[in-house]
């Protein structure tokens, strides 16, 4: 993302990590990804090794987090966990960020029906409430992390569309644009060359902000038992299982949460940074 | 402003069956179609009364008109007949509806009352520790999931504290109205809190707006108390978009108490639709859905009437 | 400084309002702007004075400052405010409750934003009434009636409850001096209340004021870019430059014998009335923004009549005659050319 950012503007990069929550942010979701797709490296056991002789463990040097009812370190958990929720998060994101980028861009550059029907099209994809939905689609299939990434990414591009409509709306009635369109430049090749281009820095944040909810909705829906299911360990079903020994072991439910808190807190944040360093002017189209 | 609400209404309408047919084609797209879960509820053996469930989704006609059948039927307030209870749709749903009202109105009244007095102390008070406190809970408010927030809660009030019960909705065999209220406040704060945060930094930033505007440096010029400037003149001007926000958000309440009422075992509808989904009961899923759904339209339009009755700008317009 | 001095008048009896070496600045993330820099003049009671200036020049400021609304980042920081016996900068926001509106009303530059949107006129003039004087419901009504009748609006009974947006322009700038002048002050500071006007419009509301002025007798204090605009209705001026006053005089005689430089040009530029253009095409260069306070005449790079002096020491405001003064040091080659 910021590989983008800064192609788009140079300064941007720089910007970004002077911001007071963006750039803390930055490091934070680095170290934490990194340590995450590396888990089958770093974590000190198996994710799935069942100990049955240092069965719920509370944190203890050995198990930094504690152990679960099967003896598993749930630490070695929280990585393998972050794994799948990062990639679905992301996965997501470019799902519904690219979906709803089409939609915005062709609404706000075609202007007049098809912006009416393609809106309307969002009116209603919006009126439905999206965690029940999900629901609903997840109680008809068993969700591998692919689909569920898919299928979260296609049921949340509608706030993406308004936004990039909007901006394209705006980028349309620029000079150069009306005078590429004059000299005959075609649609798709105006559309890619200068209108996306320009729509770069709210696509971006808009796409940093999904990752965010994504991350929450799969929580949400694993939390429910409905998403990834166990044997794979997902921030969300590590929840699940944790949500009835809550009393008696509170570690099981406190780091796979904080977990979520820390990685959608420092996405969001970076996000608004973006924001910031992409429009120092604060929004002026 | 009557032919304003008429257009809003007329407006409804092609919205309103476009999320019918959405939610049909995710029936129809379930495998198997409702025919299929139906036989794979397993709570039907006769195969009399399966031919009449058969008979009565009209499986064997085509696609739209048994679309037509269905939108008929809900039209008529007949969503069907609940696979898992055989029990019609609607009047489960009726059933459960008081439990869920209760809920969110109470969050709502919670979360309005709270966002308003932090919303209006953060903008008055720029960069005091109000404020700061309240761009911490609106990014909590935006980071954390639901769920994990309620059992937290649970955790610190209901098994370190012991102070407030964390489920049901009273104690069996000591009920009364303050043990219901105690069993209230969990759920409640938990459904609020992510409106606390929206909404307090809404009112916060259009209440800055008002109070840089010229018209309060006139208040200002008048006399009048401070109070009185901020209160009435910035207040009056910064409320108006923040409630008709409320409004639009009243609907997405449902969705947030699907997960609350199912941590807190509060016998809404919310949680009533976790259980549907897990029976794979789809009459009682695209029943609540479908109300979800409506609730959302509704609440859209008396988001704009709200904004029209307050605004004199737009009344007259 | 020259502010210090005694004061020549052309009004009777005690001023009721005097400001002196008025500093106000604006501590931004640029640097500190010196808006004002050791502003003085007197208004008595009934008299009517312009402050006349660019926009810049720091006429708005002062007249902000004399009420305290100047704006954040903005602050005064330096001499006196006096309203009658009070000290205005000493003021406690109860103590500024009974001076603002009660004994100094404001009218300001833009009709269009400086009403509430959302309440009624009538809502926003009885709300002065009943504040002040403590007028109830009915009979605040009637009044807010009056008033609205004595600036000149047709049909008030009904207008009453009617919005800001559903009048027009100069409508809305009758309906700010009727507020202004409800808790009938003896000091009314009108801030360019025409600027946003349409020509015509303008005169039409320099007339109201006048006429307002001559059956309430209450004193003025005019702020404008425009001294033809004001000519006619005004006893003193004060031109202002750079946050100071560079010329003081009874208004017929500032047209006649205008000392400054920067006086003489304001007049040769003088707009034919109405026109809205607030640049001087007669002097080359524009006002300056001071970012620390002035070490020499601010005009010096403008003036056809800079010399050494100009440079290298602030003039101070001197009389020249009586109820004349002006702060320049060469003003007598400058008047003989």
């Amino acid at each position: 993302m910021s590989d983008a950012a800064s192609a788009r503007a140079p300064g941007v990069w720089t910007r970004l990590t002077r911001h007071r929550l963006a750039a803390p942010s930055v490091a934070v979701l680095a170290i934490l990804t990194a340590a995450c797709m590396a888990a089958p490296l770093l974590a000190p056991y198996e994710f799935d090794a069942i100990d049955l002789t240092s069965i719920r463990r509370p944190p203890s040097p050995g198990h930094w987090m504690g152990t679960d009812d099967l003896g598993r370190d749930l630490f070695t958990r929280v990585l393998y966990g972050g794994r799948i929720s990062i990639l679905i998060g992301l996965l997501a994101a470019v799902v519904g960020t690219g979906l709803g980028t089409l939609v915005g861009s062709v609404a706000g550059f075609f202007g007049g029906r098809l912006d009416g029907v393609l809106m309307r099209l969002t009116d209603i994809a919006y009126s439905i409430p999206t965690l029940p939905l999900l629901i609903v689609l997840a109680a008809f299939a068993q969700a591998s992390p692919g689909l569920m990434a898919v299928v979260i990414g296609l049921l949340s591009w509608m706030s993406t569309a308004r936004v990039i409509r909007g901006e394209v709306l705006g980028i349309r009635e620029r000079a150069y644009v009306e005078a590429a369109r004059n000299v005959g430049v075609p649609t798709a090749r105006l559309l890619g060359r200068h209108v996306i281009p320009n729509a770069m820095g709210a696509i971006v944040v808009s796409a940093t902000l999904a990752v965010g909810n994504a991350i929450v909705l799969e929580s949400s829906l694993s939390f429910l038992g409905l998403g990834v299911q166990p044997p794979i360990p997902t921030w969300g079903n590590m929840l699940m299982d944790a949500q009835s020994t809550m009393a008696s072991r509170p570690w099981l439910t406190i780091f796979p949460g904080m977990a979520i808190l820390i990685v959608v807190l420092a996405v969001n944040f970076l996000g608004d940074g973006l924001r910031d360093a992409l429009d120092p002017s604060g929004g002026a189209e | 402003m009557t032919a304003f609400i008429l257009r809003r209404l007329l407006q409804m309408i092609p919205l309103t069956l476009g999320i019918t047919v959405v939610l049909f084609a995710v029936i129809q797209a379930a495998p198997g179609g409702p025919e299929g879960a139906l036989l794979e509820s397993g709570r039907f053996i006769d195969p009399e009364v399966i031919e009449a469930y058969r008979e009565r989704l009209g499986v064997d006609q085509p696609v739209h008109v048994q679309y037509a059948r269905w939108l008929g039927a809900a039209l008529q307030g007949d969503l069907g007949v609940s696979f898992s209870t055989t029990r019609p749709v609607s009047e489960m749903i009726l059933e459960r509806l008081p439990a869920t009202v209760e809920l969110m109105g109470t969050a709502f009244l919670l979360a309005a009352l709270v966002a308003v007095g932090l919303g209006l102390v953060s903008a008055v008070r720029q960069y005091s520790w109000i404020d700061n406190l309240g761009t911490g809970i609106s990014f909590l408010g935006l980071a954390m999931p639901v769920f994990w927030f309620a059992l937290i809660l649970q955790l610190v009030f209901g098994v370190w504290l012991g102070w407030l019960p964390v489920s049901g909705t009273e104690t069996v065999g000591a009920s009364s109205f303050a043990d219901h209220a105690l069993h209230l406040v969990l759920p409640a704060v938990v459904l609020s809190f992510r409106y606390i945060a929206g909404w307090s930094r809404y009112l916060r930033s259009s209440l800055l707006d008002a109070l840089s505007a010229d018209y309060i440096r006139t208040a200002r010029a008048k006399g009048l108390s401070e109070k009185w400037v901020v209160g009435f003149h910035g207040m009056r001007n910064a409320l108006i978009p923040l409630i008709s926000i409320m409004a639009l958000n009243l609907a997405g309440l449902v969705s947030g108490a699907v997960i609350t009422e199912t941590v807190f075992a509060w016998p809404g509808i919310g949680r009533m639709f976790v259980q549907a989904m897990f029976a794979r009961d789809y009459p009682l899923l695209m029943g609540i859905l479908l109300l979800g759904s409506v609730m959302v339209v509704v609440f859209n339009l008396v988001a704009d009437i709200v904004y029209g009755l307050l605004d004199p700008r737009i009344r007259y317009e | 400084m020259s502010t210090r001095e005694a004061w020549s008048s052309s009004g009777t009896g005690e001023p009721l309002l005097r400001v002196r070496d008025l500093v106000t600045r604006f501590h931004t993330h640029g640097g500190v702007v010196h808006a004002v820099n050791g502003v003085g003049f007197e208004l008595r009671d009934g008299e009517s004075l312009a402050l006349v200036g660019e926009s810049g020049s720091g006429k708005s400021v002062t007249a902000l400052s004399v009420l305290g609304l100047v704006p954040r980042p903005g602050r005064i920081e330096g001499g006196e405010i006096r309203y009658q016996d009070r000290d205005l900068r000493a003021l406690r926001p109860k103590e500024w409750q009974e001076v603002r509106g009660r004994e100094i009303g404001m009218v300001f530059q833009d009709p269009m934003t400086s009403l509430n949107p959302v309440l009624t006129i009538g809502r926003q003039i009885t709300e002065v009434l009943r504040w002040h004087l403590r007028m109830g419901r009915n009979e605040a009504r009637d009044r807010a009636v009056e008033l609205l009748e004595l600036v000149g609006i047709p049909s008030p009974e009904r207008r009453l409850d009617e919005y800001p947006h559903q009048f027009s322009g100069g409508q809305r700038q009758r309906i700010l001096i009727a507020i202004a002048l409800a808790a009938e002050p003896r000091v009314l500071i009108a801030d360019e209340p025409t600027t946003a006007l349409d020509v015509t419009i303008q005169a039409q509301i320099v007339e109201l004021i006048k006429g307002l002025q001559q059956r309430l007798g209450m004193a003025i204090l005019w702020i404008t870019h425009d001294l033809a605009l004001v000519a006619g209705m005004v006893d003193r001026v004060a031109v202002m430059y750079a946050g100071q006053v560079v010329e003081e005089a009874p208004v017929g005689e500032l047209f006649r014998a205008p000392r400054h430089p920067y006086t003489r040009a304001l007049l040769r530029s003088m707009p034919t009335m109405g026109e809205r253009d607030e640049r001087l095409p007669a002097i080359p260069g524009k006002p300056p923004v001071l970012h620390a306070p002035p070490a020499a005449c601010p005009f010096a790079p403008r003036c056809a009549f800079a010399g050494e002096e100009c440079r290298t020491a602030v003039p101070t405001l001197d009389t020249v005659s009586t109820g004349h003064r002006v702060a320049c040091f060469r003003w007598e080659e400058a008047g003989r050319e």
